[in-house]
């Protein structure tokens, strides 16, 4: 059996980053999916396309895909759809609430058609409540979901806040989500029959990332949060800039430099200290020779001396002393990198238009199932003929459903 | 007890946030967790803790779950544990590798119930040198690239800052161990077998950075030059700020106005144009002209034409910093551009959107009280009301399961 979803049907509509990644979750894990498009192409595939309707990043979240154009709009690929939905076992969306019902795609509709369906619905804020209509990408969904205060990243002199750059952190775990929704409605329909509607948002994943810092928990809020949240509202009101918000945040939550918890450069790169336990600190304060209680000066002066330090001594001095470390790795180096090689955490393919490419796998190994190689992302359509024809659509229909735009 | 996991029994033995927030998720779904906790108690209940053995942290990670004293180092204590595995479906096993014995080995448990599902996560992946070192998120953090990417530093300029807002590592890992354990689940259902499903974190935040990771030679042609001279800054051992502006020298310089945030007169809005069609928008309601990369001729390495980015930057910068934030989302709202306030985490609790999707749900602690949880990442329409029980107190059920 190739694949714990091996023989279960997906039909995908998708754009841009979370929903398209849940769908290559499921596509490594051994589902067959299509992915219906607009016959121009989603909107992924034309940002940053390096040949026309082909992006780097479209093609590493829509690899194993099968792709059909349909122009959702018209009633002719609405038929299509339904056509389709009666053979499948799960739809994956990811549209504002207010659209799936006007292209006939809404749960009520397709669930009407195959009754066990299992439908998995992502917004990007939920389909109740004043921002529901709202268009929302990952980062508004850091500005309303707080990570983005929380990481505190703000511009040198003029003050605005950044956005968490190093991955599109709320798209990638709502991805997670979706697919995670998916196995689990999948597992109980096994047992009792029953399809479902499986809700995710951007906005839902964005929270479940800082639970401690969202959840309002009177005892323990009483003493630092509470005052410093009246603090930051009563300067908000006075007029004061989001800088100054910010900094009464960090500092009301005593936000400071934790010398057992951060990074450090050495001569020739950097290492991070990761000491978490008491165990783990004293081995820290043993090996710079700190004392109990290190004043400022103290810690100059490890920091000097890490400074003049080679990355490979001070690693193996930390390792051996049983202190979390790492060297301070840029992403770039990761294909070549020792832990990746040894995993087996690369795999290549070729894409029919581009060639050649090298991705990551999915990040689950099963003792007992033999993966799928995976296979590169679909040119776009490639598979329209195809799926009409196995409908039982002819030529004709085909040139004329081309004709008329519906398909591409 | 309600959910898509009712009537399956959950060990976990974790000490990280992974393995703690996947055994979570499977009490949210109606699952029975018995959480080990060493006789100290769970590492995470020592994190900014409000009183003994309890935190947020721990609380927020925990709850419905059921928490057990036993010292998994000592053998005698192990045949005890063993008996409660032998009686499960699922066993989470995210603590240190080296701290893990043997006979929770997978290979060794199937012998007696060969429908069990372990799910193994470790920092590094099964192999290679740093396969059983011990790890966190800032370790995975430094080791994976992001933090390097994300490019914070410190008052110096120099030394870089890890990312704080999150522990992108444990969290995701923990969605992609659930999906891992709901395909088994599955699997199990359709072939009453089990199995072991291993998840990396260091493998985590490298997917979700996979546009850096992957190799795709025609698509990296303009950004190769800048990671050859990283490259080759860091096989001469040069200093990290060093190889940092030979990695930028050759890439991507654009000045982008329209998928940002901005300070507002009383806060700050985030401006979410991402395609051209949203750009034309936001230029609408931002007030200017400024094409940018939509200019044909637009060239990142023309330093005129950044210097002039820079200026077109400054004049929104300072007329978005004149209105109110109530303001521009009205006006970017009605424009049809993606918004957003930045608003603080400490105060969404209260939010209208939260409470109104049921994105917050009350839960009672026995010894704490009553808190507010964000509520769980997936709403079944089959069971939207799950029973949300309060994490447990150190070793409530330490006699119910070992000295029956």
């Amino acid at each position: 059996m190739a694949g714990p979803l091996s023989g279960i049907k997906i039909l995908e509509f998708s754009q841009v980053i979370a929903a398209p990644y849940a769908g290559q979750i499921l596509a490594d894990l051994g589902a067959e999916i299509i992915k219906v498009e607009p016959p121009h192409g989603e909107s992924w595939r034309l940002q940053l396309q390096f040949v026309p309707t082909e992006s780097k990043t479209y093609q590493c979240l829509n690899r194993g895909k099968q792709s059909l154009t349909l122009s959702l709009d018209k009633h002719e690929a609405q038929e299509v759809v339904h056509e389709l939905v009666a053979d499948v076992d799960i739809v994956l969306i990811n549209y504002r609430p207010d659209v799936p019902a006007k292209f006939k795609i809404d749960y009520q509709t397709l669930s009407a058609i195959k009754t066990d369906l299992i439908y998995a619905d992502l917004t990007a804020f939920g389909r109740r409540g004043p921002w529901a209509m709202r268009p929302g990408y990952d980062g508004a969904i850091q500005a309303v979901s707080g990570l983005m205060a929380a990481e505190g990243k703000t511009r040198p002199l003029e003050g605005s806040p950044m956005v968490i750059s190093s991955s599109a952190i709320a798209d990638f775990c709502s991805g997670y989500a979706l697919a995670d929704a998916v196995v689990a409605a999948l597992y109980h329909r096994e047992q009792t029959g029953d399809g479902q509607i499986v809700e995710c948002s951007l906005l839902s994943s964005a929270l479940n990332l800082q639970p401690e810092v969202i959840m309002s928990h009177p005892l323990a809020d009483k003493q630092v949060r509470k005052p410093l949240q009246s603090r930051r509202r009563r300067r908000a009101v006075e007029g004061a800039y989001y800088k100054e918000l910010l900094e009464i945040r960090e500092e009301g939550l005593a936000i400071s430099d934790n010398y057992y918890y951060r990074p450090f450069l050495c001569r020739d790169g950097g290492i991070v200290i990761a000491a978490e336990t008491e165990t783990e600190k004293r081995a820290v304060r043993k090996l710079f020779k700190l004392p109990e209680a290190p004043v400022d000066k103290d810690i100059l002066d490890m920091i000097a001396s890490l400074d003049d330090a080679s990355t490979e001594e001070v690693l193996s001095n930390l390792i051996k002393a049983g202190v979390p470390t790492a060297p301070l790795q840029f992403v770039e180096e990761m294909s070549d990198d020792v832990q990746v090689q040894a995993n087996n955490w690369t795999v290549q393919m070729d894409h029919e238009l581009t060639g050649w490419q090298q991705q990551l796998r999915l990040n689950l190994d099963f003792s007992d199932l033999r993966m799928n190689q995976p296979k590169a992302s679909p040119t776009l359509g490639r598979d329209t003929d195809q799926i009409l024809m196995a409908l039982g659509y002819d030529a004709d229909q085909l040139k004329k459903l081309r004709n008329q735009g519906v398909i591409r | 007890v309600k959910g898509v996991f009712a009537k399956l029994r959950v060990i976990e033995i974790s000490g990280d946030i992974a393995g703690a927030h996947l055994g979570q998720i499977c009490t949210d779904r109606g699952a029975e967790v018995i959480k080990i906790e060493p006789p100290g108690g769970d590492v995470l209940r020592q994190l900014g803790s409000h009183s003994v053995s309890e935190s947020k942290l721990f609380q927020a990670m925990n709850r419905g779950k059921q928490s057990v004293i036993l010292d998994v180092s000592d053998v005698q204590q192990q045949e005890k544990l063993l008996l409660l595995v032998h009686t499960a479906d699922i066993l989470i096993l995210s603590s240190p590798v080296s701290e893990r014995p043997k006979s929770l080995y997978w290979e060794k448990l199937k012998d007696n119930n060969p429908a069990l599902i372990v799910v193994d996560i470790t920092p590094f992946g099964a192999a290679g040198p740093w396969s059983e070192r011990p790890a966190n998120d800032l370790v995975i953090q430094a080791y994976g690239g992001t933090l390097l990417s994300e490019g914070k530093t410190a008052d110096d300029g120099s030394t870089p800052l890890p990312l704080t807002s999150t522990k992108m590592s444990e969290h995701g890992t923990a969605l992609t161990a659930a999906i891992g354990l709901g395909s088994a689940l599955f699997h199990r259902a359709r072939t009453g077998k089990g199995q072991k499903v291993s998840v990396a974190k260091l493998l985590t935040v490298l997917a979700m950075q996979s546009a850096r990771v992957v190799i795709n030679p025609p698509a990296d042609k303009s950004t190769e030059a800048g990671k050859q001279a990283m490259l080759m800054a860091r096989a001469q051992q040069q200093p990290i700020p060093e190889i940092k502006n030979a990695r930028q020298l050759n890439s991507n310089r654009v000045v982008n106005l329209f998928y940002r945030p901005y300070q507002t007169r009383d806060g700050a809005v985030f401006v979410g144009a991402l395609t051209r069609g949203l750009r034309d928008k936001a230029r609408a309601a931002l007030g200017t002209h400024y094409l940018g990369r939509d200019d044909p001729d637009f060239d990142p390495l023309d330093d005129a034409q950044i210097d002039q980015a820079l200026e077109h930057q400054a004049a929104v910068e300072t007329r978005i910093k004149e209105e109110s934030t109530a303001y521009w989302i009205a006006r970017l709202e009605r424009a049809g551009v993606p918004t957003g306030e930045v608003l603080f985490p400490e105060d969404l609790a209260e939010e209208p959107q939260l409470l109104e999707n049921y994105y917050m749900c009350p839960v009672s602690h026995e010894v704490d009280g009553e808190q507010m949880h964000v509520a769980p990442h997936v709403q079944f329409s089959l069971f939207p009301d799950p029973d949300l029980a309060g994490a447990p107190s150190l070793g409530r059920d330490t006699d119910k399961w070992l000295n029956p």
